[in-house]
């Protein structure tokens, strides 16, 4: 069975560090080995994963850095995240798989994706990214670099960029010719960078955030996988699913999610919001699973014990 | 589309033209540049691989990161991540701009770029020897606490501060080797070992981690030529053609010479600069020994005339 796995970035990161690379080396090898129980149940997997928290360090960094290094615009900072996050999931995975004498090759790949102009979703709500600034600063980067700005309360102005839908991704053939070969790929990091076409035709990256979820959905229509994996903190899923339980699973229909999306979405995280709006569009056809997972219960897939389960209304 | 493999390995300081270009902006202009020249060899049928050099984007991100760290105590990048980083933002802008070349000459090719791993032997001599330097210049008191608590190997560098130095060990396995090939099996353009790959070496059980190392990019396009069964390795540098003596009264180009001449030329130590020509020239000979056809040395500008032998240094077997 083909699934794409989609994690979190949070989750890439070691609770209770200070986000270093080291603590995020373990945090994604832990996160790795814990899929070993879908691999060994014979689950041939796409993995996609997020980046806030990279792409956070990198601007900081980037910030801090200004008067001595040329600064990283926003598509360069989602490129750098995918290759080093693609380089901690690769490592780890061939690790895994050497380890449980898997024969399968894993490779990570750089992703492009189309981000559309005149989608109406570009008036969405604006996206928080990298550090906060006070009221000046904020002032001087809107005259000198055209930035925007959100005001969140207690902590200053944080630099804020449309969060996008991703339309195509753009290295699809590749994917496609690895994963039919059954080697495991790490792509759509971040959800992909996004990208647009100039007035000449030539595409260019776009300095916005581009939603996984979306992403993870969107690989899956396109490669034929009937099955997408979010794998989340528990805190966050019980957030979604009140009736959530750690000793049993939850089977959710669509018209059932879409209610609960009603009920629910004042309080969900943004992230946890658009994993359910990703999953009600996939889920209008036929035949299709989501399961939302906390990585500490990855198993349940294969037992069925934990975790919630969402299916496409009965016909 | 498997008969006309090519690996072509670009240098970073070819990225990076001079001082006031350094911005990402300016950055992606050179790769755009470059990229019309790689842009030419497809269009001749060629399947090629891409490998480029980081030496001036690692001295960036190092640098972003000791600041942030000195400052704000922001967590450090490690030497194997750095070439991460890199590997993807470069791949990234290779990408796109070959993308765009082709969309405009109506070329039907994917390209790609493949995270790459480089296997090195943990028990290469080089560990024992580390002479590349890395990273900014540093106080002897620092130097001293990195030597004591982080086991950096550092050195005092005549009269102008400490640095940080890393061994620069041999290519032995470029470790997505499978995958590369089934892209490149497929007609897809596939950027990769960027910066000579991420260095790793495996331990008894064969698993890998990375290490703080730097690898030679045409070493590492080398031997991913021979793995691919490339014919042809074309290192793109910063001169048009190689010289005998170069530099001296008696300096010659040279225009197409055998392996066996390389070798003799090579041995001879005085024609070619260390850490410079030496290296790509060594790079060319292991490609030519290992199943390579020909190899050729010239700058970005230069290589379809060089394809066509009228400029470049074309070395054959």
């Amino acid at each position: 069975m083909k699934a794409i796995v989609t994690i979190d970035g949070e989750l890439l990161v070691a609770r209770g560090t200070n986000g270093g690379l080291q603590g995020q080396k373990k945090a994604v090898k832990a996160i790795v080995d814990s899929l070993n129980h879908i691999l060994q149940a014979g689950y041939e997997i796409t993995i996609v994963h997020g980046n806030g928290p990279q792409v956070g360090n990198m601007l900081f960094r980037g910030e801090i850095a200004s008067h001595a290094v040329p600064p990283v615009p926003l598509d360069v900072c989602g490129a750098d995240t995918q290759g080093a996050t693609g380089y901690f999931l690769l490592q780890s995975l061939q690790n895994l798989l050497k380890r449980e004498g898997i024969n399968r090759d894993v490779a990570a790949m750089i992703t492009q994706v189309l981000v559309d102009v005149i989608d109406p979703e570009m008036t969405a709500p604006l996206k928080g990214v990298g550090p906060f600034f006070d009221a000046e600063r904020a002032q001087k980067y809107n005259n000198t670099r055209g930035w925007d700005f959100l005001l969140v309360p207690g902590r200053g102005h944080q630099r804020a960029v449309p969060a996008l839908l991703p339309q195509k991704v753009f290295e699809i053939n590749s994917i496609r010719n690895l994963m039919e070969n059954g080697t495991i790929v790490v792509c759509g990091g971040g959800g992909g960078i996004p990208v647009q076409y100039d007035k000449n035709g030539n595409l260019n990256g776009v300095e916005a955030v581009v939603n996984k979820s979306h992403t993870a959905t969107l690989l899956a229509d396109e490669l034929e996988v009937d099955t997408v994996i979010f794998i989340s903190e528990w805190e966050k899923i019980q957030q979604a699913f009140p009736s959530a339980v750690r000793n049993g699973f939850t089977q959710f229909t669509l018209t059932q999610l879409r209610d609960l999306i009603a009920e629910t979405q004042d309080v969900l995280t943004d992230s946890m919001y658009l994993k359910l709006v990703a999953s009600s569009k996939y889920l209008t056809t036929k035949g299709r699973s989501i399961w939302i997972i906390p990585p500490e219960h990855i198993e349940a897939i294969v037992k069925r014990d934990c975790g919630i389960l969402l299916i496409p209304d009965p016909s | 589309m498997s008969e006309k493999i090519a690996v072509i390995a670009i240098g970073g300081n070819s990225l990076v033209k001079d001082k006031a270009h350094q911005s990402v902006e300016d950055q992606f202009q050179a790769i755009k540049e470059t990229s019309h020249h790689i842009a030419d060899m497809i269009e001749d049928g060629w399947t090629v691989a891409i490998g480029h050099g980081n030496g001036p984007q690692v001295g960036f991100v190092l640098r972003r990161s000791e600041i942030a760290f000195k400052v704000e105590g922001v967590h450090e990048v490690p030497l194997d991540v750095c070439g991460a980083d890199t590997q993807g933002a470069t791949g990234y802008g290779l990408q796109q701009s070959l993308y765009n070349e082709f969309l405009a000459r109506g070329i039907k090719r994917p390209v790609t770029t493949v995270i790459t791993q480089v296997e090195v032997d943990r028990n290469d001599p080089a560990f024992q020897n580390p002479v590349k330097p890395i990273g900014s210049f540093m106080e002897e008191s620092e130097a001293i606490e990195r030597k004591e608590n982080e086991g950096w190997d550092v050195v005092e560098d005549a009269g102008r501060g400490w640095r940080r130095v890393v061994p620069s060990p041999l290519p032995i396995r470029v470790v997505e080797e499978p995958a590369i090939k089934q892209l490149i099996e497929g007609g897809t353009c596939v950027v990769t070992v960027g910066g000579g790959g991420i260095p790793v070496v495996a331990d008894d059980s064969g698993a890998l981690q990375g290490v703080a190392a730097v690898i030679d990019k045409d070493y590492a396009s080398a031997l991913l030529g021979n793995a691919l069964g490339a014919e042809l390795l074309i290192i793109s540098t910063a001169v048009e053609k190689v010289a005998l003596n170069f530099g001296k009264v008696n300096e010659s180009w040279l225009d197409k010479i055998t392996m066996g001449e390389a070798k003799a030329y090579l041995a001879e130590g005085t024609h070619f600069a260390k850490g410079s020509m030496a290296p790509k020239m060594q790079a060319v000979i292991w490609f030519l020994e290992r199943g390579g056809k020909k190899a050729i040395i010239t700058n970005p500008d230069n290589i379809a005339r060089a394809l066509r032998g009228e400029t470049g240094t074309t070395i054959v077997a």
